[in-house]
């Protein structure tokens, strides 16, 4: 028979060594997971909606019991979307011991960037930037699909709706690499397509004045404009050309799909516009995953930023699934907060070697040039819900990707 | 101190001494941000595109400029005041936008993959440049510049000859500025147009004039207040420019002629003051 004070010393003994588990996670120090984003300036509107995605990424893997039983600490970098101000933050990620860095956002700084995750031997994950050709195995991977694929994917849906196109205008930012890229890229699949490109016209980054383009597009009547420039670029010109009675098509890049603003603010403008993307604030009967996400996103950044409402989901799914991607491959190298951060970089680029695909709220397949894929369709802007919506019907859209090699 | 300050604060003494040395001989240029970006640009070719070696790269980057800053010197320097700032003014502009124009260079899209800078060769560059200045403040030029730069007809008279001194300080301060800009752009990797904009050459100037003139340790004192201090604010957020400007005005106000406006003293200085 057990005395009182056994019976207390047992339960105590117990309850200690039941515990013993959690108390270790608790003290365990957390895994540093660094990001840049452009927070401040003409990229916030990308930032801001990224940085609330991957917060809530970090939160949700922090709820489910972390990593190894360390908690994922994320530490925000703000490049003001200046590539070289990406590199600064990098090195500083990298000073405070981050194990991997998630974005930057823009062609340029990935570009920047990509060849410096290498020498420095640190993992980086871009989830946006569209330029095709600039990831840098083994250490810089995009998670993102690039323009490469997805132009030749919109622009085919977009030659579906609309056959009777012939003429067109290209119109974009030369000074960003993605915008630049992109139109070039629309230029090659003109050329596929038979299409006559009547006018070009190039602007930079932070262009306010867009009457001069919009009068050499429109004294070239073209039946339908491409334009490849990110959103609060391209928005004065797609509101120009309104003005000036443009009311033929206009196709941009998915650089406008992306982020929040373009969509609230193009108003009557956005009647003709179209962009590229692979997901609305719709429900996607066949993935339960995307719609918990969305619900649980517009939610959350309601009182989280004080990003125009409802709020555009657009590809926030990436950074949420680059978290979990990362953190899948540090749970099942066993990395935790007390590993060397020099050791785990190195594990996360082995489990990032082997990468073939991805199944998180996407599903993408990882190519052998370091980039993503995830199929792209053509979306419709609606001035009145201020939300993208697919331009076709399900049964119309079109199914087969477009031609990538996929890693081996 | 973070070691991307100390990086910039590095790069903007040498920018700062570049100005210096031009205005040893009593030219002032708003050209020095353009010769930054030609020796940024040059340098960066020279090792990304041709695989040269980084100090090669920075030397020929320095010597071309310099070669390049003195053939505009000789027609610049013939204006005088005014009208010679607004030359460099031109120069400044000229030089940003051939390179926006030149793709060979990435032109507005900029260019990339730099690497190789770091504070260990920043500060020898100032190290090296700093004894350069100080034995120059001791020597018998530095009194050849100073009849210069206070009176030229004077010092022609003497027998000094005004032209030469004129070209080879512009020279040297465009070759400095040059290497400051080939140190730069393989720190930051990236570099476009825009980072050698009027306004860099507008802020190198105001290092020099509120650090102080009469000394090359002015110019120091000035480059490292004005990189510094917006880094020290930086909790006012967009109270930031304000606070700059409103302590470049006290500043102007307080200390005219800079912070440190003492004039060190040249060879052989003591023998004529005792005469």
């Amino acid at each position: 028979m057990f005395d009182r004070r056994q019976l207390l010393a047992s339960t105590a003994a117990l309850a200690v060594a039941g515990h013993a588990p959690l108390a270790l996670a608790a003290d365990k120090p957390p895994i540093k997971v660094g990001s840049i984003l452009a927070m401040t300036g003409i990229g916030a509107v990308y930032g801001i909606l990224y940085n609330a995605a991957l917060k809530m990424a970090v939160d949700d893997v922090n709820a489910a019991g972390g990593v190894n039983g360390s908690k994922l600490e994320l530490l925000q970098e703000d490049d003001q979307l200046q590539p070289s101000q990406s590199v600064l933050c990098f090195r500083k990620l990298a000073g405070m011991g981050a194990v991997v860095e998630l974005g930057p956002l823009t062609g340029t700084s990935w570009e920047t960037v990509a060849p410096i995750a290498n020498a420095m031997k640190m993992p980086a994950l871009c989830f946006t930037a569209s330029k095709a050709g600039i990831s840098a195995p083994p250490y810089a991977l995009r998670i993102a699909p690039p323009d490469d694929t997805a132009i030749p994917e919109g622009v085919a849906e977009f030659m579906k709706l609309h056959p009777n196109v012939k003429k067109i205008a290209i119109a974009g930012d030369a000074q960003e690499a993605s915008g630049a890229a992109g139109m070039e890229l629309f230029a090659k699949m003109a050329k596929e397509l038979g299409l006559e490109v009547v006018a070009t016209a190039s602007y930079q980054t932070r262009t306010s004045d867009f009457s001069p383009d919009a009068i050499k597009i429109r004294g070239a009547n073209p039946d339908a404009i491409f334009i490849s420039s990110l959103g609060p670029t391209s928005l004065p010109l797609v509101k120009e050309l309104e003005v000036q009675g443009f009311d033929k098509p206009i196709l941009l890049n998915s650089l406008v799909w992306a982020g929040a603003g373009f969509i609230h603010a193009v108003g009557t403008a956005g009647k003709n516009v179209y962009t590229i993307g692979f997901s609305t604030n719709d429900v996607d009967p066949a993935n339960p995953k995307y719609n918990d996400y969305v619900k649980r996103f517009i939610e959350r950044t309601k009182t989280t930023t004080n990003l125009p409402q409802p709020v555009n989901v657009c590809n926030t799914t990436l950074p949420y699934d680059t978290v979990f991607l990362v953190a899948d491959i540090m749970r099942k190298a066993g990395i935790d907060g007390t590993t060397p951060a020099d050791k785990a970089r190195e594990l996360i680029r082995a489990g990032l070697d082997g990468l073939k695909a991805y199944q998180g709220i996407n599903k993408i397949t990882l190519r052998d040039t370091g980039d993503g894929h995830i199929k792209c369709h053509l979306l419709k802007a609606n001035a009145q819900t201020k939300q993208w919506e697919y331009a076709l019907a399900p049964d119309q859209r079109i199914k087969t990707p477009a031609a990538f090699k996929a890693r081996g | 101190m973070s070691q991307d300050l100390l990086f910039l604060t590095g790069v903007n003494i040498l920018m700062a001494w570049s100005v210096y040395i031009i205005l040893l001989s009593g030219s002032l240029s708003f050209a020095n941000g353009g010769f930054m970006a030609l020796g940024a640009y040059a340098a960066g070719v020279l090792t990304v595109k041709w695989g040269m070696n980084f100090y090669a790269a920075l030397a020929l980057a320095g010597i071309g400029t310099g070669l390049v800053g003195a053939l505009l010197a000789y027609p610049a320097l013939r204006t005088r005041g005014v009208y010679l700032i607004l030359v460099t003014v031109g120069l400044s502009f000229i030089i940003q936008t051939l390179i926006q124009n030149t793709d060979y260079v990435g032109g507005v899209r900029g260019m990339t993959g730099m690497m190789g800078t770091t504070n260990w060769h920043v500060w020898g560059l100032i190290a090296i440049v700093g004894v350069g200045l100080f034995w120059l403040s001791r020597s018998h030029l530095q009194r050849q510049l100073d009849a210069v730069r206070e009176d030229e007809r004077v010092a022609a008279s003497l027998g000094i000859d005004v032209v030469y001194l004129k070209v080879v300080c512009f020279a040297v301060g465009a070759g400095l500025a040059a290497i400051a800009g080939g140190l730069y752009s393989h720190y930051m990797v990236f570099i476009n147009p825009d980072h050698f904009n009027i306004f860099v050459s507008i802020y190198v100037v105001l290092y020099v004039v509120l650090g102080g003139v009469n000394n090359f340790i002015g110019p120091v004192i000035g480059a490292s207040v004005m990189t510094l201090l917006p880094e020290l604010v930086r909790g006012l957020q967009s109270y930031r420019p304000l606070i700059f400007g409103v302590v470049i005005i006290v500043l102007l106000l307080v200390r005219p002629n800079g912070l440190l406006s003492f004039r060190l003293r040249t060879l052989g200085a003591h023998k004529e003051g005792g005469a």
